[in-house]
């Protein structure tokens, strides 16, 4: 059981490398347009921040730890989340970083120290069982810090999706809880009553 | 019982996919998921990274069929 949620989280944790690894070599010996999109560049941040969450003390086979902070601090900069790309800067001073981007490196670490010591607002994510706003890397894991709910991510994007997990009570029959699953919540105006079955088009 | 012999000639032939599922119908589940692990290793040192996720969510299903079948 417990080798098959490792083998669970290393399969998530190189598909996420798999977008990194390609943005990084894409970009950094050819010039193609097809990083340049936004979209697929905020997945390839999400997914950085994936690995930097769920790597911990694992270092698995053939993951270059230099690409993923190298990745999360140069989009970082790029869409101002400049908390979560200093501490990328900062990460990347301790690793051996490539002789063609040291220079790079250098100067946008000394760039970002002029910027503010926080992430932009609209990029933090909000955990959706607590509404408790998360900062954007959490070293310890993929969860809510404050109440440790696990962040589910998209593997296209590597966004949160609006799913929290929850188990009926053991005395409620299933059936029972399909039918309450499909009521509309009480409203503010009734007393409290359970609503009307909404009909649902299939 | 012509399951083993066919798989072994599988294996050494490359065709690694179905060698891996003959090894199943041998009741050799262990041999299957060494396959796996061999598939594996090697998308990693060729860097497809993408394989490499499918092997180790592969390998994740399958050591979840042996708890369920502890033999």
């Amino acid at each position: 059981m417990d080798n098959h949620k490792e083998f669970l989280k290393l399969a998530e944790i190189y598909q996420a490398y798999s977008l990194v690894n390609t943005y990084i070599e894409e970009t950094s010996y050819t010039k193609t347009s097809a990083f340049s999109d936004e979209v697929i560049q905020e997945a390839i941040f999400n997914a950085s921040r994936f690995l930097v969450n769920n790597l911990g003390s694992r270092v698995p086979n053939g993951i270059n730890i230099v690409y993923v902070f190298y990745a999360m601090a140069t989009l970082g900069y790029k869409f101002e989340a400049f908390k979560t790309a200093r501490e990328g800067f900062e990460k990347l001073l301790s690793l051996k970083v490539p002789k063609a981007w040291q220079e790079r490196v250098d100067i946008d670490h000394l760039k970002i120290r002029a910027k503010p010591y926080n992430d932009k607002e609209g990029l933090a994510w909000t955990c959706n069982r607590c509404i408790c706003v998360n900062p954007l890397i959490n070293p310890k894991g993929d969860f809510c810090v404050q109440c440790g709910a696990p962040g589910i991510r998209n593997f296209g994007s590597f966004d949160c999706l609006p799913l929290v997990e929850f188990v009926p009570e053991s005395n409620v029959p299933p059936v029972r809880v399909k039918e309450l699953l499909k009521m509309d919540p009480p409203s503010a105006e009734s007393d409290g009553g359970a609503g009307q079955p909404r009909q649902r088009r299939n | 019982m012509i399951n083993l012999p066919y798989a072994d000639w599988l294996s050494v032939n490359d065709r690694f996919d179905e060698a891996q599922q003959a090894y199943k119908k041998a009741n050799r589940p262990d041999l299957s998921l060494k396959i796996i692990e061999f598939l594996t290793a090697n998308a990693i040192s060729e860097k497809r990274f993408k394989d490499a996720a499918q092997y180790y969510f592969a390998l994740s299903t399958e050591s979840l069929k042996l708890v369920k079948n502890p033999q």
